[in-house]
Parts: C-alpha cells; sequence; structure tokens
C-alpha cells in the first residue's frame, strides 16, 4: 500500500486514507477542533509524510524503515502536529488551557502513547470490521450487530431471522472469529 | 450426571432459557464443577463479544463523523511551504 502511496496510485491512496482518518479525526475531536480544523490537521499530516524532491513527479514518503514501524511513525507525526496545532491556539488564546472534554492538558510521553495507541486501535477494529462486512453472509452479520452491537437477545433475532437459537450463536461467533483473524492479521501487517 | 451443552449453557448465559432451564441449568452448575468452569468460560467469552461490539459501535459513529467532516485530500498534499 505504502509504495503504491508513492506511486500515485489512486486505490492505494483511497486505501491509505481510509486506513488512518480516524486516527486524525480522533485526535482532533479530542483536543475540541472544529471541521476546518481538523481539515487542516490532516493536511500538515500529509505534508510531514510525503516530500518534494526536485525533477520528480511523484511524491516521496518520508518514512524509511529506520524509523520503526509506518504505524507508530504516522501517530507520532499525528500527535506532534495536533499538540503544535493546539499550542498555536492557546498562544493566540483561542482556547482555555482545558480542552473541552475537561481534561488537563498533558503532553507527557505516557499519556500521550496511551492515547495514540487508542486512536490506532479505532483504525484497526474500522478496517477490520470493513473488510469483514464485504465478506461475511448478510444473515451472520445481521446476527452478530443485532446482538453484539445493538443488543437485540438472540432469541429475538432467531425468530426474526426464522432460523434456530443454535444457528444466531453459531452465526454470532463465526464474525466474532473473522473479525479477531482480520485484526490479528492487520496487526502483523 | 449427564453435563450441560454449550448450545444450553449459552442459552442460559444469554438469558435465553426459560424458566424451568434456566433453573435446571442454575441447579446443575451449582453441583458440577466442570460445567461451571465451562460456564465461567463462555460467559468470559461473552462479555469479550459484547466489549468488541460495544468498541465497534462507537468506531462506526465516528467513522460516520469522520465522513461527514473530512474531505480526503487529493494525493498527496503539501503544505505551501514545502
Ligand atoms: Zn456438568
Amino acid at each position: 500500500m505504502l509504495s503504491g502511496v508513492g506511486q500515485n496510485d489512486p486505490d492505494a491512496w483511497q486505501r491509505f486514507y481510509d486506513r488512518y482518518k480516524l486516527m486524525v479525526y480522533a485526535r482532533g475531536r479530542r483536543y475540541g477542533m472544529d471541521a476546518a480544523d481538523i481539515d487542516d490537521l490532516l493536511s500538515r499530516v500529509m505534508s510531514k509524510c510525503f516530500v518534494r524532491e526536485e525533477g520528480r513527479a511523484n511524491p516521496l514518503l518520508s518514512y524509511d524503515k529506520s524509523k520503526g514501524r509506518f504505524r507508530d511513525y504516522f501517530c507520532r507525526i499525528v500527535s506532534n502536529e495536533a499538540v503544535t496545532m493546539l499550542r498555536e491556539r492557546q498562544r493566540r488564546r483561542e482556547v482555555p488551557a482545558e480542552n473541552p472534554e475537561g481534561q488537563e492538558m498533558d503532553f507527557a510521553d505516557t499519556r500521550e502513547e496511551a492515547m495514540m495507541q487508542k486512536e490506532y486501535r479505532l483504525c484497526l477494529l474500522h478496517e477490520a470490521f470493513e473488510a469483514v462486512k464485504k465478506e461475511a453472509s448478510p444473515r451472520q452479520l445481521q446476527a452478530f450487530m443485532a446482538a453484539r452491537m445493538d443488543g437485540v437477545s438472540p432469541k429475538k433475532i432467531a425468530r426474526l431471522q426464522n432460523v434456530s437459537l443454535a444457528t444466531v450463536y453459531n452465526d454470532i461467533a463465526a464474525i466474532v472469529e473473522s473479525l479477531r483473524q482480520k485484526i490479528v492479521f492487520l496487526e502483523k501487517e | 450426571m449427564e453435563h450441560l451443552t454449550d448450545f444450553q449453557l449459552m442459552e442460559y448465559l444469554s438469558g435465553d432459557a426459560g424458566l424451568l432451564r434456566r433453573f435446571l441449568c442454575r441447579r446443575h452448575l451449582r453441583r458440577c464443577p466442570k460445567c461451571a468452569e465451562q460456564a465461567k468460560a463462555l460467559q468470559d467469552e461473552l462479555e469479550a463479544q459484547r466489549s468488541l461490539g460495544a468498541e465497534l459501535k462507537s468506531v462506526q459513529k465516528l467513522a460516520k463523523e469522520a465522513d461527514k467532516t473530512m474531505t480526503m485530500p487529493k494525493a498527496p498534499v503539501f503544505s505551501k511551504d514545502n
């Protein structure tokens, strides 16, 4: 995907954006940014990720393997850019010293790291779920979403789908298994 | 003593069992450590599934908001000072 992005492959770009947009969005929201600021954050992050080189039409990724895993590198960029924007706004006194959620601003490494992990998990779950949605049978997916996301009782789902209760349990378990496999796969990527 | 099946345990733990089945299940679980252990494992699995479901629900909500709020930049975007 990364090399595709570097070669201006539109599909790779779409996948890259789909994979990481939530990280930018979640951070922007956490810092109380509005839509324009979030777009600004996204644009700053992208301009740190890609570098322009004289005489080359295609952009170059600023990332290389010496920087560790790409996702950690990307997380750090999002975090740094968001904190920079926030500090700029605070200097301009556009926002009070506390963010809208009432949490104290604290840029300590441990908190930052925990936040990045949480934001990365959002991306991971989103991508895994989107992939499973494409592959799973509609009945299985409906059973899982109703039971585990909306709290509908499996008995009711069995009635609505006109299947046995055992089928509903099996369908839910099948989706959970696919999700877990997908998450493991994406984590290794 | 005949042990409870995973289906019977799931039915009990999910609250899908009727009154009589619930009573029989509870009684069996009090007397049978093997089934009690399996019930505990299934309960843990059920909780893990519910927590995954809750996470996915909030991720979906966030993704919907993100799609409404964010504009996908053309690949790739450079800032003016670059
Ligand atoms: Zn037993």
